[in-house]
């Protein structure tokens, strides 16, 4: 495995069956990380092994870390990549700053009230408290909040610009999150874990220009049939880059409740090239077969980090195997080998072909 | 332990049958159920005093719930019943235990997606399940909710007397402490310096 050149643009997506990162390198040594996932087999976030497999120093190499959202699925280890690159921009959703929110943040250290591992609130939590602690952003510009039309990270010189396509000025000003009231912290009442429901809307979609490479990094946004907010928010935009790009990691691992018509027209290139990474925690692992078929009507290249029906669950003694089929439907494990989709091309020159290398549990749909 | 799993593990089952009265004095006693719990004794539960149905004694039309002291029929019964030697007369041999948490609840279908963490391999890698709401106790469905944790346990009860196996599979529900005014206070003063520190909007 060997580190892309300098003058080379990469785009690594990583999924295990459940969980996603992105790295991007955007030239001379420079790595963008975009959410994060524990690799299982070293119990590391996978960006910091991957870039230690490529002889990278993670604390110099990574510029900025951005989270588009704080599912379990997208922010796990990510306080372990915040804490090895220590000058690393830090870009979270706009809509997350909000009094609610802090709430939320300001009760995982204390209690039990998050997903199984404790990784998700708690992630936010370290990182939030680590800046203050620092005294703030190490870096200058308003960019710590991504909200659409921000550049989270620029570099004129080389001719690169990270742009936030959302969440929408319209879906923070809704004060889009309502996941502190549903936690209820009052005294008297029962505590609970907190799963997550429908913070989708705030994501973060990133449109990355990198000389002449185009990306567009879908994040978990949703479309919620309002021109205001989720896809129609972000295509109507007037202040987004005008740029259609080449290369989609498609939002919310194929789910129809996240396409939109208007995004393979007005967002992306014909026939792009197009990644995603499967989610097997629903009720209805995505990106199911219907997914499949509509993505493949929009381009003919499509890839996915891990098989879309999840990974077969460890057979266990026959008694409790018996039980299981008997008690529980559609039983399937979350995580397996991690999957990685790689391409890579120069930054120079528009990508005419796309050339992906799959390794792991990578496969072409 | 309550009352109904102490007469299960205290009385064999003839003995209660036999022994049962036919109206109640007002002392918890077994009661023949159509709806067994699983663990306890399979046949019997308890019923509080005020939801007995009495049948009527001879000439009385009407049930009631409060029945006559002078009545000959419970002066035959006897109310304090000498417990066998053996108190745990079946053992679990546990199998298998999850540790579950609710991701989502669908009450038309009767299911709910779970996630189920491996606690007798917990090398193991979490897996997703959908379980019928039906197998939840009654007392625990009120705690079905997302974000909820249960233990799920897979294995054998033994009669310790006849090794008779039985395979069993049992959901709990884990009931949370409440938070207290305290928390809530430390929670929101760490809120406030954050909102403050980061100019969040309110």
């Amino acid at each position: 495995v060997t580190p892309p050149a300098a003058d080379e643009f990469e785009l690594s997506l990583f999924g295990p069956g459940k969980g996603e990162c992105a790295l991007v390198h955007v030239g001379d040594g420079d790595w963008i990380v975009v959410d994060s996932c524990i690799d299982r087999s070293t119990d590391l976030p996978v960006a910091l092994a991957y870039l230690s497999e490529l002889g990278v120093d993670s604390g110099r190499a990574i510029k900025a870390l951005v989270l588009t959202h704080w599912h379990d699925d997208h922010i796990q280890g990510a306080s372990l990549i915040h804490a090895a690159a220590p000058e690393a921009r830090f870009v979270c959703s706009g809509a997350l700053n909000h009094a609610d929110f802090m709430r939320l943040v300001a009760s995982a250290p204390k209690f039990d009230v998050t997903v199984p591992d404790g990784r998700d609130v708690a992630e936010m939590h370290s990182i939030l408290a680590r800046i203050r602690g620092r005294g703030g952003p190490t870096y200058a510009g308003p960019d710590m909040w991504a909200i659409e039309g921000i550049p989270v990270f620029r570099d004129a010189a080389r001719n690169i610009e990270i742009t936030a396509l959302s969440p929408s000025h319209h879906t923070v000003t809704l004060g889009h999150f309502a996941v502190a009231s549903d936690l209820q912290i009052e005294a008297g009442r029962q505590r609970r874990r907190l799963v997550a429901r429908d913070p989708n809307q705030t994501a973060v979609v990133l449109h990355v220009r990198v000389g002449a490479v185009v990306v567009l990094l879908g994040a978990d946004l949703e479309e919620g049939g309002d021109t205001r907010t989720g896809w129609q928010g972000v295509v109507g935009s007037q202040v987004r880059p005008a740029e259609k790009a080449s290369v989609y990691k498609v939002a919310h691992h194929g789910s129809p409740n996240a396409d939109h018509p208007d995004i393979w027209t007005e967002l992306l290139h014909t026939h792009p090239l197009a990644v995603l990474t499967p989610y097997a925690s629903g009720k209805k692992p995505r990106p199911a077969e219907s997914d499949v078929n509509r993505l493949k009507r929009n381009t003919g290249h499509v890839y996915c980090t891990a098989p879309p029906r999840g990974f077969a669950p460890p057979r266990r003694d026959r008694a409790v195997e018996r039980t299981l089929r008997e008690v529980a439907k559609n039983r399937r494990a979350l995580e397996g080998a991690m999957g990685h989709i790689r391409f890579r091309c120069p930054i120079t020159e528009p990508p005419a072909r796309p050339h992906v290398e799959l390794r792991g549990a990578a496969v072409a749909l | 332990m309550n009352f109904d799993r102490a007469i299960s593990q205290t009385m064999g089952r003839q003995e209660i049958v036999s022994g049962l009265p036919r109206a109640t004095t007002g002392i918890e006693q077994p009661v023949r159920n159509s709806a067994p719990d699983f663990y306890e004794a399979p046949d019997f539960y308890w019923v509080p005093p005020e939801k007995r149905e009495i049948e009527p004694a001879a000439g009385n039309e009407s049930p009631t719930t409060a029945a006559p002291t002078n009545s000959p029929r419970h002066t035959e019964v006897p109310l304090i019943r000498k417990p066998p030697v053996e108190l745990v007369p079946r053992q679990l041999e546990v199998l298998q235990r999850f540790e579950g948490t609710v991701r989502s609840v669908h009450q038309p279908a009767g299911e709910m997606v779970v996630e189920l963490r491996d606690l007798t391999h917990p090398d193991a890698p979490r897996e997703v399940a959908i379980l019928e709401l039906s197998d939840v106790s009654d007392p625990d469905l009120e705690m079905v909710a997302p974000g909820a944790v249960f233990y799920w346990t897979i294995g054998y009860e033994v009669r310790t007397g006849t090794r008779q196996k039985t395979r069993i599979s049992e959901l709990r529900f884990r009931r949370y402490p409440t938070w207290k005014q305290r928390d809530v206070d430390q929670i929101q003063r760490e809120a406030d310096a954050l909102a403050s520190f980061f100019g969040s909007a309110r």
